[in-house]
């Protein structure tokens, strides 16, 4: 507590209990984690080193939470390597490895039960906070270090983990020598999702090194009074993708536009009723239906999918990895199917077919500047993924992103 | 005190042996503003010390102490401050890294609730780290439009952050 009250009418001023900061002796040898990797200099050289290389051995992974995560991409993700032989220091961990165009990581883990997690959060502030600061002390001082350490938190815990758990405390050293670095070392406690649970631990250590950027797909655009991230490859259309072509098994070409809402700082308060990013769907449909797309209704939809909406959408929401920030934070996700079965060449003889799959929600209703996102997949299906086809969906896609961002700016 | 726009003669500085840092306004002169700080500590105390000047920010801004209702909105008001705090890193103390802060055992969070507690150690640095990284659209806000475009934006997904653990 850093604000004492005075008194105020009579009132006695409460003193907080927090203002007693304890000096503090190290605990966590204790029954506690232990902080041992991120000031082990030469093990995380060596790890650099290792993610220099070309693609080690891979395996089937070893343990259920290997499974898990390879589950998660359907075991079709060649970008992802369960190592054989980790390196020597990491001898007790399971690892994975993970590439894509310049990044590199290897992300390794092993079990920790739950009672040292909880021990951790309930002693924190007696026990652990002294050894703590040391540990990131020591850290930021590796060679190659750029001296910034901190605590991992929901965006910086691995993405590769992610199906399998979620990040409970951990710290992470930025290696490189700009701010922000070019590389990172974190090592943090997780707990795993209940698909592992039911069969393996409840908690996890991990260790975690990272080279390379992956560079991001989403764009941000001032128009009017509006500040957007337009996305055209977004998690969501991703998320959806893989729903899709689990329950269908298509051959299918989509593009792909998300576009969060923002207000810009200064911008005139805005009510969010009517909802815009509802008003930005209709427009989106009016112009997917002159392009002779004919909505579905629940039935149509029903029978075209083999699921209703809200089953779509309980699927849509269950394919966010366990461990990802939930976009959703208890908002209504709409979904709106359109589909072209004719008009084109590529719908010639019942070959391929288009589609419009819409979804938006609104935003936060305690952020202000936040009024939801709308995103539209175009995709072809069969004939309609290939070619002319593929043409036509990247067309129609911008001809609707222009429209809308047009909407906006007026 | 130039970054945090204080004009002089606000604030007084007091020493307290075996005291704390903390703010609190003089009951006898509503332009005056404490900052005590415990005379014993001999470094590591810039961070503290930015966070209790964001406290004079805060009662400044919103016209006194009373007004900012400390009861009702104490995780508001300290993750403000450590908001603030990372702006002033950004804005003054560019060679320093954070680090002061993150690391500060006066302002050390905690995980497990309790009445007027600070947020947990993860709050706390994400508000700090908001602020000292200042990207935008705080790049181009100036201090008190910062802070309210915080508390009207950011706070409400950071406290989302904290309750899910």
């Amino acid at each position: 507590m850093t604000i004492i009250y005075p008194r105020f009418a009579g009132r006695a001023a409460p003193v907080s209990a927090f203002c007693a900061v304890i000096f503090l002796t190290a605990g966590a040898e204790a029954a506690g984690p232990e902080f041992n990797r991120l000031n082990a200099c030469a093990d995380i050289a060596t790890a650099f080193n290792t993610l220099k290389l070309p693609p080690t051995r891979c395996e089937a992974p070893a343990d259920v939470i290997g499974h898990v995560i390879r589950g998660a991409s359907d075991g079709q993700d060649p970008n992802v390597c369960f190592i054989r032989r980790p390196p020597t220091f990491l001898s007790e961990f399971n690892c994975i490895g993970y590439s894509y165009r310049q990044f590199r990581s290897l992300t390794c883990y092993r079990p920790a039960a739950a009672s040292t997690l909880a021990d951790f959060k309930r002693n924190y502030t007696s026990l652990y906070a002294s050894s703590i600061a040391q540990y990131l002390n020591q850290a930021s001082k590796c060679p190659g270090a750029n001296g910034d350490t901190s605590r991992i938190i929901d965006t910086t815990f691995p993405p590769i983990l992610t199906p399998a758990a979620r990040p409970e405390f951990g710290f992470i050293a930025q290696y490189g020598e700009s701010k922000p670095g070019t590389a990172l070392v974190g090592h943090g406690f997780a707990s795993t999702a209940p698909t592992v649970s039911d069969r393996g631990p409840q908690a996890i250590e991990y260790v975690h090194f990272a080279t390379g950027a992956i560079t991001g797909t989403t764009a941000r655009t001032a128009i009017g009074d509006w500040s957007l991230d337009i996305d055209t490859a977004s998690d969501l259309g991703s998320v959806f993708m893989r729903a899709l072509k689990k329950q269908a098994g298509l051959n299918a070409y989509m593009a792909d536009v998300s576009v969060d809402l923002r207000r810009a700082p200064r911008a005139p308060r805005l009510s969010k009723s009517p909802s815009v990013a509802d008003s930005l769907a209709g427009l989106a449909v009016s112009i997917y239906e002159d392009e002779d797309f004919e909505e579905m209704s629940d039935e149509d939809f029903e029978r075209q999918t083999g699921k209703s909406k809200n089953q779509l959408i309980e699927q849509v929401i269950n394919s966010v990895p366990f461990g990802a920030p939930n976009f959703l934070a208890g908002r209504k996700l709409n979904i709106r199917l359109l589909l072209k079965t004719s008009g084109v060449p590529c719908t010639l003889g019942k070959r391929g077919a288009l589609a419009g799959y819409l979804l938006h929600y609104d935003g936060a209703a305690d952020v202000q500047v936040d009024f939801g996102n709308i995103s539209f997949m175009t995709i072809g299906f069969g004939s309609c993924a290939a070619g002319s086809g593929r043409q036509y969906v990247r067309n129609l896609s911008k001809e609707i992103t222009d429209s809308l961002l047009k909407k906006l700016g007026s | 005190m130039r970054t945090f726009e204080i004009p002089n003669g606000i604030v007084i500085f007091q020493s307290c042996p075996g005291g704390q840092f903390h703010t609190l306004p003089d009951s006898t002169n509503p332009n005056r503003i404490f900052v005590r700080y415990p005379s014993q500590v001999r470094r590591g105390f810039l961070a503290p010390i930015a966070h209790e000047l964001a406290h004079v920010v805060q009662i400044r801004r919103a016209g006194s102490l009373m007004a900012l209702d400390p009861v009702n909105n104490h995780r508001r008001i300290e993750l403000g401050a450590d908001f603030l705090a990372g702006l002033a890193f950004n804005i003054s103390l560019p060679q320093l890294d954070g680090d002061d802060f993150e690391t500060s055992l006066f302002l050390v969070g905690s995980y497990v609730p309790q009445i007027n507690d600070h947020g947990t150690p993860d709050d706390r640095t994400i508000a700090f780290r908001m602020g000292r990284f200042r990207a935008p659209p705080y790049s181009d806000l100036p201090l008190l439009e910062s802070l309210d475009y915080f508390y009207d934006n950011h706070l409400p997904t950071i406290r989302r952050q904290g309750s899910t653990r």
